[in-house]
């Protein structure tokens, strides 16, 4: 019957072209097969909790979106999380305030972010270049801050934050994620803010000559990524119940990995961040399914990096066609 | 049938189709021009014959025999050597070994290549005086002016026992004395065997050197012509489609004396301009005239704040100081910069984003673009410069350049830009474009505005404008008013001819 063929086709052709919609299609792929392997996979309980150990990685992913959209990386966010994650820590120590202890990790967050956007714009350092060096000095004030001891005894309402439950089942962390990304999609597609960002990683040189002004551009964007990763760290501390100083590492590598897997071009221009999450959701699905499959979680760094390559791999074959 | 027959040759960019079955030809010892506009698709079939792009159908056949490139090293191999533009030389290493680089006469010595300093300077010596040259083999390339490395390139080309020569543009950077030197050279390879492809803008250079000329047109052949019998009026033709007088609008000026709009006092760009001087009146179109490397890009971006600038400019009799694009923009200017890929066009953005993106602030609400409100501002545009695509949300890069140009200029009427700095304005445009550009300048010189045109087209500066400044080596070597400006006399200052700057 060649009208069905067609339709097939047509939806074939939909779903490679649009990377988005095709990694969602590989998320549900993922779950049916994992159902099948495991009867614990595919309960309700199983799946918020993807929601709720996808939700660090989406949140410090949507920062790096903005990052990539507009052309650039940001190496620094494994880092600028247990740096936010300690000094909020210290705020809460000095002070027994929770809010003081969100407001220094934001801050915290904030102010890395800036730091970075400022070296790109004022000393005109490659963004690889000047978030590696943050990726150290980050890490580094972790440490020393917290004298490279972690930090125990929360208070049970900031716990709340990662651990609590909205009628008894919906994880806080889960509706945290959905909020700020609904904002965040906003931001991009309805702002003057927003389109820069997508500008500037189309040619930078002719947003400039469109008379854009592109430092307090640039300073938003990284600045928004150091305050996501400070968010994704309120969240895993409240869920662990502690500060690392050593937290993080890795993550940058994650988030990175889930933006591309949602279709985001390397050269910046293009890209959706609810794609992002769909990334986010598929990466932590790989580990959540090999921890349930008794897979070493060593194999589970290999099974990422494997990722982020076959992700751009499909971008630049998509891009040659 | 001739040395080099290539037929009907096709080639595709991304489903558009930039040559279309086009013919060419060429024998030994003959020099054939080949001609056309920008975007006529010459240098797309100079990388078909150089094995650089791969063609999608038609046949190249060199001495009847059918050939097939698929890398420039194949083309190489077949003597086809074409000299760029921009010179592909090693400025580090001497004369000789840049004649000979590639395949370096080499002595052994326990497995080790020697190098044989003096044996290729001697065979350098040799092909230099073949072409009449007194060019020392042994000092770097670095050293030599611009014609000398052309003769280098040249000689290169002979050692590799080359039979085809692709010339582009080659006079595009010479003097006067040195396009007669190159024209002697051109006819020492004549003597020689050698068939020479010339690709030039410059039709008095056409009627001088070559045997037949091959005109191209919007990716298709529009003429063969035998030298000898064939006009100007004739190539021009053939070149665009249509009579010169079509071509440009007949505008009658709308400058208003009164009104000085701007007025730039002493303008240097380190480096690059100096003490630049000239006034632009409401409803006047200024024409800035200069050819490659003069110097009128710089003035545009200077302008436009995107370059470091010193000196005064006063507008509508205020001084105003423009150290940004932002600055600029708000202080009423709009600028279609010369690189439209570089500068202009933001690739994968749609059309409406690419219109509105100097003018966002109009179409906010409380923080929030309205799409609605954008998109009228965008239809209106894309239907008064008829600019022709599938759906606003389709991104720039996927218009033709003619298009992508008049988004560009939509981008600045969308923001009610009081004064338009236009860098080359159809440049790589198609001519349907190119009329529909001019006209639309017009208008806005009626409305009010005053226009810059910046631009190496002279037919086009003294067609569209009221005023003409010839801009050569950074600095205005003539003034002239619309009526006594004549071709020659702006050419020869153009090109470094010295004569008392007319006031």
């Amino acid at each position: 019957m060649p009208i069905e063929r067609n339709f097939f086709k047509a939806v074939f052709t939909f779903i490679t072209r649009q990377q988005s919609l095709s990694m969602l299609f590989i998320l549900l792929i993922m779950w049916v097969v994992l159902a099948f392997l495991s009867p614990y996979f595919l309960t309700i309980n199983n799946i918020f909790e993807i929601t709720l150990q996808s939700a660090v990685i989406a949140l410090i992913a949507a920062g790096e979106s903005f990052v990539i959209f507009s052309g650039g990386i940001d190496l620094s966010v494994g880092s600028v999380f247990a740096f936010s994650a300690i000094i909020g820590g210290l705020g809460l120590m000095a002070t027994q305030n929770i809010f003081v202890s969100l407001l220094a990790s934001l801050g915290g967050g904030l102010f890395a972010g800036f730091c970075n956007g400022a070296a790109i714009v004022k000393l005109k350092i490659p963004p690889f270049v000047a978030t590696l060096g943050m990726m150290g000095i980050a890490r580094g004030l972790a440490l020393i801050l917290s004298r490279g001891i972690p930090i125990y005894g929360l208070p049970r309402e900031y716990m709340w934050i990662g651990q609590g439950r909205v009628f008894g089942i919906v994880p806080v962390p889960t509706i945290i994620v959905l909020i700020l990304f609904t904002v965040m999609f906003f931001i991009l597609r309805n702002t003057r803010f927003g389109r820069f960002t997508y500008a500037l990683g189309s040619n930078a040189e002719a947003t400039r000559l469109s008379g854009v002004k592109i430092p307090p551009v640039m300073l938003g964007i990284y600045m928004i990524s150091g305050a996501f990763a400070a968010v994704a760290a309120v969240i895993e501390s409240a869920r662990l119940g502690t500060m690392q100083p050593a937290s993080g590492s890795g993550y940058e590598l994650l988030a990175i990995g889930s933006v591309f897997i949602g279709g985001a071009s390397i050269y910046g221009g293009e890209g959706n961040i609810f794609a992002s999450l769909i990334g986010a959701l598929i990466v932590t699905t790989i580990r959540n399914g090999l921890n349930i499959l008794g897979v070493s979680a060593f194999y589970q760094y290999v099974v990422n990096g494997l990722i982020i390559i076959f992700a751009v791999a499909a971008d630049q074959s998509r891009r040659a066609r | 049938m001739s040395y080099l027959e290539m037929q009907g040759i096709i080639k595709s960019f991304s489903g558009v189709r930039v040559l279309n079955e086009v013919n060419f030809s060429l024998n030994r010892g003959e020099v054939v021009a080949l001609l056309g506009q920008n975007g006529a698709g010459k240098s797309t079939l100079i990388k078909i014959l150089s094995g650089y792009y791969n063609k999608d159908g038609g046949k190249i056949l060199i001495n009847g025999e059918e050939v097939h490139f698929h890398a420039p090293s194949d083309s190489l191999a077949r003597g086809i050597r074409v000299i760029y533009q921009e010179l592909e030389l090693f400025p580090e290493l001497s004369v000789a070994e840049n004649i000979f680089m590639g395949d370096l006469p080499t002595k052994r010595f326990a497995g080790i290549p020697i190098r044989q300093k003096e044996e290729i300077e001697h065979r350098a010596q040799e092909l230099l005086e073949l072409l009449g040259e007194q060019i020392d083999p042994a000092i770097p390339v670095k050293k030599l002016s611009v014609s000398e490395k052309q003769v280098v390139e040249i000689a290169r080309a002979l050692a590799k026992k080359a039979n085809i020569i692709v010339m582009d543009e080659p006079t595009a950077t010479l003097s006067q004395k040195e396009v007669e030197k190159l024209f002697g050279i051109i006819r020492k390879l004549r003597e020689q065997d050698v068939g020479i492809i010339y690709i030039t803008h410059r039709l008095e250079e056409v009627f001088t050197i070559s045997n037949r000329v091959v005109v191209l047109r919007d990716g298709k052949n529009a003429g063969f012509f035998d030298t000898q019998d064939t006009s100007w009026q004739e190539l021009v033709q053939a070149m665009i489609g249509r009579s010169l007088e079509e071509l440009y609008p007949r505008r009658t000026s709308t400058l208003r004396e009164d009104r000085i709009m701007l007025r730039v006092d002493n303008l240097d760009i380190p480096g690059l301009l100096e003490k630049t001087s000239f006034e632009l009146h409401e409803g006047e179109i200024l024409g800035i005239f200069g050819l490659v490397g003069s110097g009128i890009n710089e003035l545009a971006l200077g302008l436009f704040g995107a370059l470091p600038i010193r000196g005064k400019i006063e507008m509508n009799g205020q001084t105003i100081s423009i150290h940004s694009p932002a600055m600029a923009k708000n202080l009423g200017f709009g600028l279609i910069p010369a690189d439209r890929k570089q500068e202009g066009i933001i690739p994968e953005l749609s059309v409406m984003h690419n219109i509105t993106m100097a003018s966002l602030n109009n179409y906010k609400k409380r923080g929030f673009l309205r799409r609605a409100d954008e998109k009228t501002c965008v239809c209106e545009w894309v239907d008064k410069l008829k600019i022709r695509l599938h759906s606003i949300d389709q991104p720039i890069k996927s218009l033709s350049g003619g298009n992508q140009q008049k988004v560009v200029l939509a981008r600045w009427l969308a923001t009610q830009s009081k004064i338009l700095i236009a860098s080359e304005p159809t440049q790589g445009v198609d001519v349907g474009t190119r009329v529909d550009i001019y006209n639309i300048f017009d208008n806005l010189a009626k409305n009010g505005l005053g226009i810059i045109v910046l631009s190496s087209d002279l037919p086009e500066v003294l067609a569209l404008s009221d005023n003409i400044l010839v801009l050569e080596g950074g600095n205005i070597v003539g003034r002239f008013t619309k009526g006594e400006a004549d071709e020659q006399t702006i050419l020869y200052l153009a090109m470094g001819g010295k004569e008392k700057v007319a006031n």
